[in-house]
């Protein structure tokens, strides 16, 4: 992966939000890190003023989603980024407390490209954040289109 | 048939609603009175409608029950309908389709489906909507009996009758009950799922930064060692070591709440998911599926010189999965709390009656306080000695999962002589109008 790609972090929990960077930094990942702390302010880093998503048309993306956000679904968030002709492209890796098997299902059926559980244990934790961002080296992300 | 319903009065014609001249009907109820099969007492009870008619269905006896729940008065009804004509038309029409096809022969929609199964010697008693004369309708649950002469030939019919709204109005009020608690639940369960996950979420922070301090406090303490020995003092001076010391005993104590914490809200989030599991009832071979629980826990019962001894049980019909962990856990709970020095012995024996079976998990183990035999059955709550890993919960999930299933847990005990768990269940469980999903 590129440095020029950036990585747009939907996350609510500051805490949270420090933790994974810390790990991802750790793990050698230099890319600029958007912060994102609610869904409001993600849809609007995403689609634009216009709601169009053209905004982001040829910007190499990667999206970390939270699924519990306070304004919305972090699913919501997802199911508009898949519809979305400019953004359908982009990997989302849903990074979230839920380990529910419905509802992983539910984001690999919405076109989610990974999925990683937050564990409270912090060595698995740090082990998993840290295992995505060397898997981020080797991996190939598109332009928005 | 509407038409016969708006007009009572007027005779219907066929097979079964033909009105013959006048003589046959004398005879047909002078027949049916010959028989015997009708007494008076029956006939002035206020409370049965009965209504005796002969083998075409017209209608000869209308007794002062039937009156009075109909509004019509015998005499404008004897000789003149059939009980079919009072009838829900709809009904009647289902109920000839419904017969048609469960004996496999066509039967007419008319009096003919009200009384067929009757005729063909087979007990029969349905719920029917009459209507009353003034249009009204009730709904009845209706007995019919053949009436026979001395060689065994249909002369005609009984039918007994009783108001059935009481009991209608019953079921629908115990259905807007089940419904709200279907509601209830259903809010429990959302309630349980969605604390459970935000709960978790502030554990990920206190674990992960206490975890961030021990990492940098480490690195702190070497630094100002290196510093000290710089400036020639001692690297690792005793008070450095003390405070060292008490800086990793507190974050021990925070992450090892934390991971407490974190197995409570799993175990709730495990009872709530639990909970919403729908409950497939199959016919289970208990004697097995204790086996298998026993042979899971080989290895623990060798461990601690335990012998568990499996009878034969009877079956049941019920769902395996939720008796696998209610067994499980009580044969676990048997395994991990017998008396130290003392061989271990656990036996698992029933005793049936009509519609239930006891299953009974006994062992010769340390006992449970009399205090604490209902409190062990609450959440996170546990007894005795805790000198054995657990958080409280098996008993607590084997008791809601019982419950669920119809039956009732018991525990019987003598500290330090043993303890009987006894599991109360259905044979025959069946999907309860309040555990169907919605």
């Amino acid at each position: 992966m590129t440095q020029q790609i950036a990585i747009a972090m939907i996350e609510d929990d500051e805490g949270h939000a420090r933790l994974i960077e810390k790990n991802l930094r750790r793990a050698g990942v230099q890319n600029e890190i958007v912060p994102l702390t609610d869904g409001a302010t993600a849809l609007k880093f995403l689609f634009g003023p216009d709601g169009s998503g053209l905004v982001n048309k040829g910007r190499p993306l990667l999206i970390l989603l939270d699924l519990n956000l306070p304004d919305m679904s972090g699913i919501d968030i997802l199911k508009r980024i898949k519809e979305n002709d400019h953004l359908r492209v982009v990997p989302v890796v849903v990074l979230t407390t839920t380990d529910d098997k419905a509802e992983i299902q539910r984001c690999f059926d919405l076109g989610c490209n990974v999925y990683v559980t937050k564990p409270v244990d912090y060595e698995k934790f740090a082990h998993a954040i840290q295992q995505f961002g060397l898997f981020m080296y080797v991996m190939q992300v598109p332009v928005a289109i | 048939m509407t038409e016969d319903r708006k007009n009572p009065a007027r005779p219907r014609n066929g097979a079964f609603g033909g009105a013959g001249p006048r003589t046959e009907r004398r005879q047909a109820e002078e027949a049916i009175l010959k028989a015997g099969a009708l007494q008076n007492a029956i006939f002035n009870s206020a409370n049965f409608s009965s209504i005796a008619t002969d083998a075409k269905g017209v209608i000869q006896i209308f007794n002062v029950g039937a009156e009075r729940m109909l509004g019509y008065t015998a005499a404008e009804v004897m000789n003149k309908i059939t009980p079919a004509d009072i009838s829900d038309p709809q009904e009647v029409i289902a109920r000839a389709e419904a017969l048609s096809v469960e004996l496999a022969t066509p039967i007419s929609p008319g009096f003919e489906a009200l009384v067929f199964k009757a005729s063909r010697g087979i007990e029969d008693i349905y719920e029917l909507t009459y209507f009353r004369k003034d249009g009204s309708r009730f709904p009845a649950v209706v007995s019919v009996t053949a009436l026979r002469d001395a060689q065994g030939s249909i002369i005609g019919y009984l039918l007994i009758g009783t108001d059935n709204t009481a009991r209608k109005l019953v079921e629908i009020e115990k259905e807007k009950v089940d419904q709200r608690l279907r509601e209830a639940n259903e809010e429990i369960q959302r309630f349980a799922h969605i604390v459970s996950h935000d709960l978790r979420s502030p554990l990920v922070n206190i674990m992960g930064f206490a975890s961030e301090i021990d990492a940098w406090q480490k690195q702190m303490f070497q630094q100002l060692g290196s510093l000290r020995t710089q400036v020639g003092g001692e690297q690792n001076g005793a008070g450095d070591m003390a405070l060292r010391a008490d800086v990793e005993e507190a974050l021990g104590f925070i992450k090892s709440s934390v991971a407490k914490m974190d197995r409570l809200i799993g175990a709730l989030l495990k009872l709530s998911r639990e909970g919403q599991r729908e409950f497939q009832p199959q016919s289970i071979d208990m004697t097995q599926l204790l086996r298998s629980t026993m042979e899971a826990l080989a290895f623990q019962a060798q461990a601690v010189d335990a012998k568990i001894s499996i009878a034969d049980l009877p079956s049941v019909t019920s769902d395996r999965l939720a008796l696998e962990q209610i067994f499980s856990n009580l044969l676990d709970n048997a395994v991990k709390y017998l008396r130290v020095g003392v061989p271990g012995s656990i036996e698992v024996q029933a005793t049936e009656s009509d519609r239930m079976v006891i299953y009974e998990v006994r062992d010769n183990g340390r006992g449970i306080d009399t205090k604490d035999r209902e409190r062990i059955f609450d959440l996170f709550r546990r007894s005795g000695v805790q000198d054995r890993p657990g958080d409280g919960i098996g008993l607590a999930h084997a008791r809601a999962l019982v419950r669920r299933l119809g039956g009732s847990i018991n525990v019987e005990s003598e500290p330090d002589r043993g303890t009987v768990f006894k599991v109360t269940l259905p044979k025959r469980w069946q999907l309860a109008a309040s555990e169907v999903a919605v």
